[in-house]
């Protein structure tokens, strides 16, 4: 495994470890925590610190030792996690987040100093305490000694299984080329729950003998029996020789009374190999400074390593290309399908079974690629504390569905969203404390954040307790922009629908707060990229809540299947609101081949698919075909005209650009059921293909 | 007495580099001291080094000791499960 790979996993256990960390500091600031609690945070920032020593990041070890010092003190209890404290250790996140983003090359790295020196003073502020020094110059100022004490004593699994993990680790000198370090192995096993019970020296040379290339050590660890083998495993995936490892069930240890105190040891232990003090011994030994919370192995840190045992890293692209797979199997049993339906062998059960479980296959394959949105959502925290801080304004972040499963995709790109919507509602929705108590609010406004399941979508709503939507200023704003006329009439929701209209947003309606690069049209037109919608509910004095309805996967779409004349096309049903069949003389024209339709008040332009796709059969008269009504994002409604609408199902997204070439006005591509290519289009593309000859017209 | 400072980072090639520095001082059989305050990065080639040049061949002979461990070396050998080995005891307990 190359040096960047295992870097690569560090960093994405430094992310999991901030998350982790990051929830149980909220759960501090809301009250609601125990020794547990604390004990989350100090063992992430405890593993980034040993990664970070691992790889040479100096800048995050030193900051990681500071923070880890004063977690330990609190979580002995020396310090008190009052207001202030658990304000500093929120503040010390964000430095600690800042340094990870830094070594992930995103952003500079942060200047710590002064957060240094408020740990140091929150230390030095209790009596009893000592202040941290810095780890390469003077030192350490909490007990190792006791730590390793701590990481020797039986961990509470050893009381309820009996039959623990045994492992041995000799590496070999093959284990040490190419950048190979058995000591990351040791650092997941103790992770793990780990303990070094015996330690082999024997076969270290003296120094005239000595071979850098070589292996000498020996290391026996006992695990706790719940972890599964094949997370024990894991470690050990890219070992060069197999033999360099033993894994097998072991008996427990047998208890030793009369054993040798640590502290002694530790005191009277001579630095040489022979006289080595067995660490089978220490083991049994009590802590020389007890810690009665949970040491690095708790019970729950085992069960929750056991529990993630049942989870593996997939390269990407081996994901990709088993979806697409069953893309492939998933069209192949559909063409299958109608071929024996057409053959009359609509008898055939194990049909009914295949596409049963084609099905299944085809959800499981699409969950794969699913993960948490507790990824994005883990990001808001500290955006609300970073608003809160500029603005003055009071925050209570509630955070709900953040298990909720999203394609890794759609969650990649949805974080830039869903941060403009954050900031916009504090920005423009939730009040000053001053003004929030005036019109008897609570000081502290409510900014909420769900996800939640709503058939084949997600939708993932920000809402807030503010002001709401000022719809006499928006309107306002969006006439003198010219984006609408000054005589028009709309309800509500279009008046609502304004503030995403592109030229809306600039910088004299909004604050730096809530530009940041990007308006609200851009975070309309992200949402809908990704198959999704945006919609906007606003009480004036109550507030608002913005919903992101979202695909489940980008994979699948689905579609309404439509004819033109003798080729089907399907039509992305997120853009479709309603179809229609007009009266004869309904649709008329605009002059240079341009028709229009009135439906409700507003003339929407009228688009034939067969004239834009040049196809010389399709039916020319509106009255004899299909109008199906669709939204854009830049280009406001329209309607496009078909022959047909055949069915409505989802189909497998095909990449035309893979295949053949970007064509403007088509998505995609499918292949149905009878083995026909269906082209995907581009609603967006083929109104702004025709977009030039129309102006939008008020009925009014 | 005689003072190595280790480098900065002990892998592989460092390890080398060292080895043979501290051949040189064994075969000058007299004490020194491993001055290990500048070790930013060490692995088990590097521990295992440590160990080597401590092992006593027999009681009376040159003292050698390693002396202001840094950080990231306190951190490996008690991940490794040597700080007693390589005397850094007393270094965690009280502080360096």
């Amino acid at each position: 495994m190359a040096f960047e790979d295992i870097q690569a996993i560090f960093l994405q256990e430094c992310e999991e470890g901030l998350a982790s960390a990051e929830a149980a500091l909220l759960s501090i600031k809301a009250g609601e925590h125990d020794q547990e609690t604390i004990n989350t945070i100090f063992r992430a920032v405890h593993s980034i610190k040993g990664g970070a020593g691992a790889f040479g990041f100096a800048a995050l070890q030193s900051f990681t030792h500071h923070f880890e010092t004063l977690l330990d003190k609190a979580r002995d209890g020396e310090l008190v996690l009052d207001a202030t404290l658990t304000e500093l250790l929120i503040s010390a996140f964000d430095v600690l987040a800042d340094h990870v983003a830094a070594i992930r090359g995103d952003g500079a790295t942060p200047d710590d100093a002064a957060m240094i020196t408020a740990l140091r003073d929150a230390l030095t502020a209790r009596p009893g305490a000592a202040a941290p020094a810095a780890p390469a110059d003077t030192g350490l100022s909490f007990d190792l000694g006791a730590m390793m004490a701590e990481l020797n004593q039986p961990s509470a699994d050893d009381a309820t299984t009996d039959e623990e993990w045994e492992v041995v680790l000799a590496p070999t000198a093959g284990d040490l080329v190419n950048g190979g370090e058995p000591l990351l192995m040791m650092r997941e096993l103790i992770d793990m729950g780990g303990r070094i019970v015996e330690i082999e020296t024997d076969s270290v040379p003296p120094i005239d003998a000595f071979d850098p290339e070589a292996a000498y050590l020996t290391w026996t660890l006992r695990l706790p029996g719940t972890i599964d083998e094949a997370t024990l495993r894991e470690p050990f995936d890219f070992i060069a020789d197999a033999a360099s490892v033993r894994i097998a069930r072991a008996a427990p240890l047998p208890d030793v009374p009369d054993f040798e105190p640590a502290a002694e040891v530790v005191e009277a232990a001579t630095p040489v190999c022979d006289n080595i003090v067995p660490i089978t011994a220490a083991r049994r030994a009590p802590s020389p400074a007890p810690k009665p919370a949970a040491p690095p192995a708790s019970a729950s840190e085992a069960k929750a390593k056991a529990a993630s045992g049942a989870t593996i890293r997939v390269d990407l692209d081996k994901l990709d290309r088993l979806v697409d797979l069953v893309g492939e199997l998933v069209i192949t049993q559909s063409m299958l399908s109608q071929r024996l339906l057409s053959s009359s062998a609509t008898r055939v059960e194990e049909l009914a079974d295949l596409d049963q479980l084609t099905r299944e296959l085809q959800d499981s394959a699409m969950a794969i690629r699913a993960q948490p949105v507790r990824s994005v959502f883990g990001r808001v925290p500290r955006i609300v504390r970073e608003l809160e801080a500029s603005t003055g304004k009071r925050v209570n972040l509630e955070v709900e569905g953040e298990a909720t499963e999203l394609d890794k995709t759609v969650i990649e790109r949805i974080g830039e969203p869903l941060t403009h919507l954050v900031r916009n509602c504090v920005d423009h929705g939730i009040e000053a404390p001053a003004d929030r108590i005036a019109c008897g609010k609570p000081a502290e406004g409510r900014l909420r954040l769900s996800a939640e399941h709503r058939g084949s979508r997600i939708v993932i709503s920000v809402s807030d307790d503010g002001r709401g939507i000022d719809r006499e200023r928006v309107l306002a704003v969006a006439v003198k922009r010219g984006i609408v006329a000054p005589d028009a009439k709309l309800s509500d929701e279009k008046i609502d629908q304004l503030i995403f209209a592109p030229g809306f947003s600039t910088a004299q309606q909004v604050s730096n707060i809530s530009v940041r690069g990007v308006g609200m049209d851009v975070v309309r037109q992200n949402v809908q990229a990704l198959g999704g919608r945006i919609t906007i509910h606003s009480t004036p004095g109550v507030g608002s809540t913005f919903a992101l309805a979202l695909p489940l996967t980008l994979a699948i779409v689905d579609g309404m299947i439509v004819s033109v004349a003798d080729q089907t096309y399907i039509i992305p049903l997120t853009h479709v609101v309603e179809s229609l069949r007009p009266e004869r003389g309904a649709v008329q024209s605009t002059g240079f081949g341009n028709r229009v339709l009135n439906v409700r008040g507003a003339y929407l332009p009228v688009l034939g698919i067969g004239e834009q796709l040049g196809i010389a059969d399709a039916i020319g008269e509106p009255s004899e075909a299909v109008l199906i009504v669709v939204e854009t994002e830049g280009l406001g409604t329209a309607i496009l005209m078909v022959d047909q609408i055949i069915d409505q199902r989802q189909v497998v997204i095909k990449s035309l650009e893979t295949h053949y070439q970007q064509v403007e006005g088509v998505a995609g591509a499918t292949i149905l059921g009878d083995g026909r290519v269906a082209l995907i289009l581009d609603v967006e593309g083929m109104v702004a293909l025709r977009s030039g000859g129309f102006q939008r017209l008020s009925a009014s | 007495m005689r003072q190595l400072s280790l480098l900065t980072i002990l892998d592989r090639e460092g390890v080398r580099v060292t080895a043979a520095e501290l051949r040189e001082l064994a075969d000058a059989g007299a004490g020194y001291l491993i001055d290990a305050s500048r070790v930013e990065r060490i692995g088990l080639a590097g521990l295992q080094l440590l160990l080597s040049v401590l092992r006593a061949s027999a009681p009376g002979d040159p003292e050698v000791r390693i002396v202001t461990p840094s950080q990231p070396l306190l951190d490996a050998a008690r991940l490794a499960g040597v700080t007693e080995l390589l005397g850094l005891s007393l270094e965690v307990r009280h502080g360096v």
